[in-house]
């Protein structure tokens, strides 16, 4: 099936400052964005997604490249003559007007009668659960409720792609986690493209179907939730996702299984096409796929390499316990599922197995 | 496809086409007057208003006019002696409103400091003028200075008490856990750090009180003239470009004054940056 | 010594100044208002509403009380060039308001300074550069001679006008519209104006729907600090009026100087007093309306 594309970013730089002040904010980023999906821009505070999304709505000018919306060249049109709409950070709901004029606002710019404001605003509304407050004023609100609000002021008009700009930050865990999934829905129930911005992982891979990892102005990697995961392009994205261990090593042997020796001894084979031989390489493997056992254990799966190691530390966290490892003149990290293993002691002597088919190999 | 710089004109939408130019019109609208005023305090034509050539003579003029020393000397006594006694009164009052903790006639204080400037001049001028006249006080320049003290005050009271709460009271606490009574504490810590403050509302009170034209007016009996009243009367009896020259001095020192006062605040404001 | 005893010691001496010399002269006043005059100046201590009724009726040959429209005309004129001046000086001071607003702090602070210092000069010389620059071959004459929009002996005749007065009291009093003003938009978060755009808003809507209703406090308070003065004022109608076009100001000081009619000049300033407290009334309520916009726009400034 072919997807549609509605927002098409061609290599769109966009530099602040001039001369030796000059600050790169996002730096050629070239990126299609599909018709109907949940796409999160990932990255940690200052990395230009939020900079992005602005130039998208129009607030901040492009330094080069283009921006089209449906096939349509909108570099040119001011943030009121894009059919985009925005859920602030802050959410920026008007003060001095009730939750219903807040969500009327954009439909009575857009000089549309008014049954169909008032339809269209009850809607929403309904949509967001807000109909009950249609009355207040913002300042009367809870965050909570203002972020329904602000979400319920953004899909009024009915616009193409909903641009949502950390829009959970300022809300507490618990309701943060509740209105995530309250997105999700919300995102498939209505059919309008989301582009999210956050810098929480979490967040991102709970959400999106697709998710842009950005770094320094730069898209570091798209694809999905677990390609992102499960297979990061690079250092960053694997740290910045989820929790790594890094174990460097070099390319051996060529031919479709290459074996990795790392620099501490030992070997691995990993089947993979992006290295050369002789290639100084790091051997990302995710804390929960390193297997701890018993100095006595047996080896589980053939194609693993196994170390002696010593318990270090100990984190208890209910469902799971991690557990920091002294192996080889390097600390590894370890996830271990509560009660599937005998319980370990700081100081314990203990074998760790490192299954190839969970490494990834990324370049130096 | 290569991405030539943008040509079109972006403009954050916050910022409106024309405002800028408008705001320039402002200013020039508030300091034109005030330029030409001065550059015909410089001309040597003996009409006020026709210009010829650059010319010190209205100055050297001044310099032996005995009505304008004896009015200017009469206006700086005023301003001596309002001055100060407001900033006392000032300072004292922002000391109790401030860190006087709650007491039942805060609001009525308030409102009181503030009537002098609700109160049209007009007003307040022939009140004063009734009072005195009525209660037969006539004591001269006394009767100009204890109307100029009245609508001193609130003008040292705000920079005093704006300084006393921007001050961090912990200091006078610790202060006291240094082993200082409260006087000490108040005398080593409290003083020296609102001196700034007291200056700025001292400042102010000085040219409101030199500035002073309507009440002064009114409350003035004959002898006892200051600088603008006697202004007024050389426009009144025809103008010649002396009222030009007199004129600029007035303005130069509220310029003055007030520059003191706005550099004294703000390097108090760059300070508390710091702290 | 005691925490009261300190309290009172601190308070006493500004009680006393502003209480004998403020509030007591006001309280005479309101009683002069309501005595009969004595033709040399002072009153007799008799009860006499004659002034206040003397506003707007003046008694004939016949001793018949009749309709005098003479004081109408001149309350009419005050109340006509102040609304003028209000919102001359509202169209003018908004755009700089907003403009100065908009700018980084340190040139916020420096124009906001340079707002002040007319503010702070005084008002007969400021007005009297008014004179030197409308006067008959003052500056504007010069000038407009110079680019032969009028020969070199005419005179562009705004002096003694109703329009040389307006003039005068814009200029008299706009630094006081555009403090509140600037003060009410700096506090405006500008994240709202994105949010106005992005739902569709043009900069004329963003203006009328947004700006104006959240810097309502600052024109308000702007509009009343200019309004107060403008009534009472007294040196732009005396010397760009030519003491001919009298306003409410003029008239009260001319019962003083000249016509020593005490108790009419004394009713006159308490009409104006009321106006007063009517306007300080409405700021005060104005301010609590639109209190909790300002705080909320806090909150979003501050998270």
């Amino acid at each position: 099936m072919r997807k549609n594309v509605a927002v098409d970013i061609q290599q769109v730089t966009k530099i602040y400052g001039t001369g030796n002040a000059a600050v790169t904010a996002v730096n050629n980023v070239t990126l299609q964005i599909y018709d109907n999906e949940f796409l999160t821009l990932l990255g940690p505070s200052g990395c230009g997604k939020t900079t992005l999304l602005r130039m998208i709505a129009g607030f901040e000018d492009m330094t080069k490249g283009h921006i089209n919306l449906f096939g349509e060249e909108i570099e040119d049109l001011p943030p009121n003559q894009r059919p985009v709409n925005t859920v602030f950070q802050h959410y920026a709901l008007f003060p001095h007007l009730s939750v219903y004029e807040n969500v009327a606002f954009g439909l009575r710019r857009l000089k549309k009668s008014e049954a169909e404001i008032d339809h269209r605003c009850k809607e929403v509304l309904a949509l967001t659960q807000m109909e009950a407050l249609a009355e207040r004023r913002p300042s009367q609100m809870s965050g909570g409720q203002q972020q329904r609000v602000a979400l319920a002021r953004a899909l009024a008009p009915n616009p193409k792609v909903l641009l949502l700009d950390e829009p959970l930050s300022a809300l507490d865990l618990k309701l943060r986690q509740a209105m995530r999934d309250e997105l999700k829905q919300l995102q498939q129930k209505t059919g309008i493209t989301f582009i999210f911005v956050t810098h929480d992982q979490e967040e991102a891979l709970a959400m999106s179907d697709r998710i842009v990892v950005i770094s320094e102005g730069k898209v570091q990697q798209v694809g999905t939730p677990q390609a992102v995961y499960e297979a990061p392009a690079n250092r960053f994205v694997a740290n910045f996702i989820g929790e790594a261990n890094m174990l460097e090593a070099s390319c051996k042997t060529t031919g479709k299984n290459m074996t990795f020796t790392l620099v501490g001894g030992g070997t691995l084979k990993i089947s993979t096409p992006d290295v050369a031989a002789g290639d100084a390489v790091t051997i990302m493997i995710r804390p929960e796929k390193v297997k701890v056992l018993a100095k006595t254990g047996k080896k589980t799966t053939p194609s693993s390499l196994q170390m002696e190691a010593k318990v270090i530390e100990q984190t208890y966290l209910g469902s799971v316990t991690h557990l920091d490892l002294a192996c080889d003149g390097q600390t590894l990290k370890a996830c271990i599922n509560q009660g599937a293993h005998a319980s370990f002691a700081t100081g314990d002597e203990v074998l760790i197995e490192i299954p190839a088919d969970n490494c990834r190999v990324l370049r130096s | 496809m290569a991405s030539p710089h943008r040509k079109s004109k972006f403009r954050p939408i916050w910022d409106f086409p024309g405002f800028g130019g408008l705001s320039v019109g402002f200013f020039a609208f508030l300091y034109v007057p005030i330029l030409v005023l001065v550059a015909y305090s410089f001309n040597g034509s003996k009409f006020a208003m026709v210009w010829s050539e650059f010319s010190w003579r209205w100055y050297l003029k001044l310099l032996e006019n005995d009505d304008i020393h004896s009015a200017a000397i009469n206006s700086l006594i005023v301003a001596f002696f309002a001055a100060p006694a407001a900033t006392i009164m000032a300072t004292l009052a922002a000391l109790v409103m401030v860190r006087g903790g709650p007491f039942r006639s805060r609001a009525f204080t308030a409102g009181l400091i503030t009537l002098p400037l609700m109160v049209p001049e007009i007003v307040t001028a022939v009140a004063t003028l009734i009072f005195f006249a009525l209660l037969n006080i006539n004591l001269g320049l006394i009767n100009i200075i204890l109307a100029h003290t009245v609508f001193c005050i609130p003008f040292a009271y705000m920079p005093i008490r704006a300084a006393l709460e921007a001050m961090d009271p912990g200091l006078e606490v610790a202060a006291q856990d240094l082993y200082a009574d409260r006087w000490d504490a108040f005398r080593y810590v409290t003083l020296p750090l609102l001196t700034p403050g007291i200056m700025s509302g001292f400042m102010l009170a000085f040219v409101i009180s030199i500035d002073d034209f309507i009440i002064t007016l009114m409350v003035a009996g004959a002898g006892s003239t200051t600088l603008p009243v006697y202004i007024y009367s050389m426009i009144r009896t025809g103008v010649t470009p002396e009222v030009n020259a007199v004129s600029t001095l007035l303005l130069a020192v509220s310029v003055i004054l007030v520059s003191v006062y706005w550099l004294l605040s703000s390097a108090n404001r760059k300070g508390e940056a710091i702290g | 010594m005691s925490i009261k005893r300190l309290r009172l010691l601190g308070l006493l001496p500004t009680w006393v100044t502003i209480g004998v010399l403020m509030i007591g002269p006001l309280l005479i006043m309101a009683a002069v208002s309501l005595m009969e005059a004595n033709v040399y100046g002072g009153v007799h201590l008799r009860f006499d509403v004659s002034s206040y009724v003397q506003i707007l009726f003046d008694k004939n040959l016949f001793d018949e009380t009749e309709f005098n429209p003479a004081y109408l005309i001149i309350i009419m004129r005050s109340f006509m060039l102040a609304l003028g001046a209000t919102g001359l000086a509202l169209l003018i001071g908004f755009p700089a308001a907003y403009y100065i607003a908009r700018q980084p702090d340190h040139r916020k602070n420096l124009l906001v300074f340079l707002i002040t210092i007319p503010f702070w000069t005084n008002l007969l010389v400021r007005t009297f550069a008014w004179v030197i620059i409308l006067g008959r071959g003052g500056f504007m004459d010069q000038v407009g001679s110079f680019l032969n929009i009028i020969g070199p002996d005419e005179s562009i005749n705004l002096m003694y006008t109703n329009t040389a007065i307006l003039i005068g009291l814009v200029y008299s009093y706009l630094p006081l519209m555009v403090l509140p003003l600037y003060a009410s938009m700096e506090k405006m978060d500008v994240r709202l104006l994105e949010a106005g755009a992005d739902l569709y808003a043009n900069r004329y809507e963003l203006i009328r729907r947004i700006i104006v209703p959240l810097t309502m406090p600052g024109i308000i308070g702007g509009s009343i600090l200019v309004f107060v003065p403008c009534l009472g004022a007294f040196i732009a109608p005396d010397l760009l009026g030519g003491g001919k076009k009298l306003m409410l100001g003029s008239l009260v000081q001319l019962q003083f100087a000249t016509s020593r009619n005490w108790p009419f000049g004394a009713a006159i300033a308490m009409m104006l007093l009321a106006i007063v407290v009517i306007a300080l009334m409405v700021n005060a309520r104005a301010a609590r309306r639109h209190a909790v916009y300002e705080q909320t726009g806090a909150e979003a400034t501050h998270g």
